[in-house]
């Protein structure tokens, strides 16, 4: 049951995307980080130009869903390794090499693993893909200017519009609050 | 950059090295209790090994059944404790920071592989000079002039042999040894460079041991079947080792961590990387007896069909049907699972049955030579006189888990002044 989002635009009528400050270190972004998952938003991200320890944590993301997705996959694509060698082997196709039974498992072995292993590899990268919503050609923050130091030297906190928590003055003032700096409107939807 | 980073945000998280030092507590590091337990292990000892030798006056047993029931319980047993140095060694050379306060348990562990190298040696060396070849069968004279082994006659004779058994026992007390004292001395004197000296002297260590745990797999156990030959037994003997190793090093951890001891020394994060290698070695187990049974199987060269031959009739096959499933489907299906490697009491319970199944794998390595003697018992299935086999492996594991309890409670129960200490008391799996 979808809540009905306030939109905003802003002065000059482009809808907002979000707001975003800086931060300096780690450690300070880190417990940004805590303070706004506990003020209880729910869209936002943390920009770092390389990874953070624990940082899932700080913004109490939950654990991905991939492994049992991939798991999944990856017995099917077993299963069906071996259904396929069983059907062509034992039944479509008998053919009698070295002596050997009919439909027998142990000649199946090899296959049914590297399929297992192809299944899992390709669902994980695709699905690794999806689940991040990738691949994306443009992003609301790539038109700001100091966004891009996001990937060199500066640390930032976007908390986005769609957020049912998202007030512009009162997310402006927590981020505030949690000493970021250069707060700013973005632009975009 | 990254982690510069990292160490930065470290530092304010945690409090610094120094107030690590309330965790190495004499109550937190030493254990003293399990007298009830050492009691029960040495009743164990007793009965299971008593009940084992009384088998060879029991209609279903016999004097064979009996040696390849010992040999079963200590071969599993002596294969716990190279798992143990195995496991210490690699820590040493990858220079392992989060293991570090698991690290004495596998110290423990390999101490006793002398130990359970005599226990190993005790039906080899009986059938060598007493009986004459009846478990053995390179050892008996009927034999002789058998062509296979007129081939093998340079390795296995009875000379060789026990000076192979002195060799093993050498190189494992000063593999042994070397470890356990270069990791007592740094408790005592706190020197960090005899973490240096553990690792460069892990390096040729865990050469002297690849090589001297294959020969022995090779005297202890292929060579019971001397027509069996396979490239791949070493390994797997090792893979054995390494599994039934890792186990019985988180049984200890988690029992440890059930008695109140270890607190916030080994927590969830020390159990997931050990289940990892649980996981590990469960999948490595798997691939080369799997590749060994293959190869055997595809070539169908009569020499090696014949050993899995006999294990694929007459009821060994159930064996083999439960070592597919409970050497590897249960435990890597289990161990996939991300909250059971983090549960020291599931960890448990898995360790177990990783034991049970270790001690099944040897079972059907050793047992079956019982019924193929042509001047033995012809066809008997693996029930038959399974009683023995059970007291032999409660018998012999009682006498290891007692010498073990005494060890444990001999020693620290971590490298107390390890400079990788903090590195493995703040370990933290990301993932």
């Amino acid at each position: 049951m979808a809540k009905q989002r306030k939109v905003y635009v802003t002065e000059s009528g482009e809808p907002v995307y979000g707001v975003m400050a800086e931060f300096a270190t780690p450690a300070d972004v880190y417990h940004a980080a805590e303070k706004v998952r506990d003020a209880g938003y729910t869209r936002w991200d943390v920009y770092a130009p390389f990874p953070i320890h624990g940082i899932d944590e700080a913004m109490g993301q939950k654990r991905t869903k991939l492994p049992l997705v991939c798991a999944v996959i990856g017995l099917t694509g077993a299963g069906l390794g071996y259904l396929m060698q069983w059907w062509m082997g034992g039944v479509d196709y008998q053919l009698v090499v070295q002596g050997k039974p009919y439909g027998t498992w142990e000649p199946n072995v090899p296959i049914t693993f590297e399929l297992g292993i192809l299944f899992t590899a390709f669902s994980t990268l695709i699905c690794m893909l999806a689940f991040n919503g990738l691949p994306r050609h443009n992003h609301p923050l790539l038109k700001k200017e100091r966004f891009l130091a996001c990937s060199d030297d500066t640390l930032a906190i976007c908390i986005e519009s769609a957020d049912d928590k998202f007030d512009p003055d009162q997310t402006r003032a927590l981020l505030e609050k949690l000493g970021g700096k250069h707060i700013d409107l973005v632009e975009g939807d | 950059m990254s982690s510069l980073a990292a160490n930065e945000h470290d530092s304010v998280l945690h409090h610094g090295h120094q107030s690590y030092e309330h965790l190495l507590r004499e109550s937190n590091v030493r254990f003293t209790g399990g007298q009830g337990l050492f009691t029960t292990f040495l009743l164990l000892a007793v009965a299971g090994i008593g009940a084992t030798i009384g088998g060879a006056f029991a209609a279903d047993g016999g004097k064979l059944h009996v040696l390849a029931s010992f040999q079963v319980a200590a071969a599993g047993c002596l294969a716990i404790c190279l798992g143990g140095m195995f496991l210490t060694l690699v820590m040493h050379l990858m220079a392992a920071g989060w293991s570090v306060t698991l690290r004495r348990q596998m110290e423990n562990m390999a101490m006793l592989t002398p130990v359970m190298l005599v226990v190993a040696s005790i039906v080899p060396l009986y059938d060598l000079f007493v009986s004459h070849g009846l478990l053995y069968t390179w050892m008996n004279p009927a034999y002789k002039s058998n062509l296979v082994l007129q081939e093998k006659q340079a390795f296995l004779n009875p000379m060789f042999f026990c000076v192979r058994l002195a060799i093993y026992f050498v190189l494992w007390s000063i593999l042994a040894g070397m470890l356990n004292s270069l990791s007592l001395r740094q408790d005592r004197t706190g020197d960090k460079w005899l973490t240096n000296k553990a690792r460069f002297n892990s390096a040729w260590g865990m050469l002297v041991f690849a090589l001297s745990t294959a020969f022995a797999s090779f005297d202890l156990l292929m060579s019971i079947d001397f027509r069996m030959f396979s490239t791949m037994w070493g390994v797997y003997y090792f893979a054995s080792a390494a599994f039934s190793g890792i186990a019985t090093v988180v049984l200890i951890a988690a029992l440890l961590r059930r008695a109140g001891k270890l607190d916030g020394l080994v927590n969830p994060e020390h159990f997931h990387d050990a289940g990892k290698l649980m996981f590990a070695f469960t999948v490595f187990w798997s691939y080369i007896a799997f590749s060994q049974y293959f190869l055997i199987w595809y070539s169908n060269v009569p020499e090696e069909t014949a050993w899995f031959l006999v294990r694929q009739h007459k009821g060994w096959q159930w064996v083999f049907y439960l070592l597919c499933f409970g050497h590897f489907f249960a435990p890597f299906l289990i161990l996939l699972f991300r909250g059971v490697k983090r549960s020291p009491n599931l960890l448990i319970l898995v360790a177990l049955w990783m034991l049970f199944i270790h001690f099944t794998d040897m079972f059907f390595i050793i047992r079956p030579m019982v019924t193929t003697r042509p001047d033995g018992p012809v066809g008997l299935g693996p029930l038959s006189g399974f009683w023995i086999d059970i007291a032999a492996v409660l018998g012999v594991s009682g006498l290891l888990g007692a010498l073990l309890l005494w060890r444990i409670r001999s020693v620290p129960l971590i490298p107390l002044r390890d400079p990788r200490l903090p590195e493995a008391i703040e370990h933290k799996n990301y993932v």
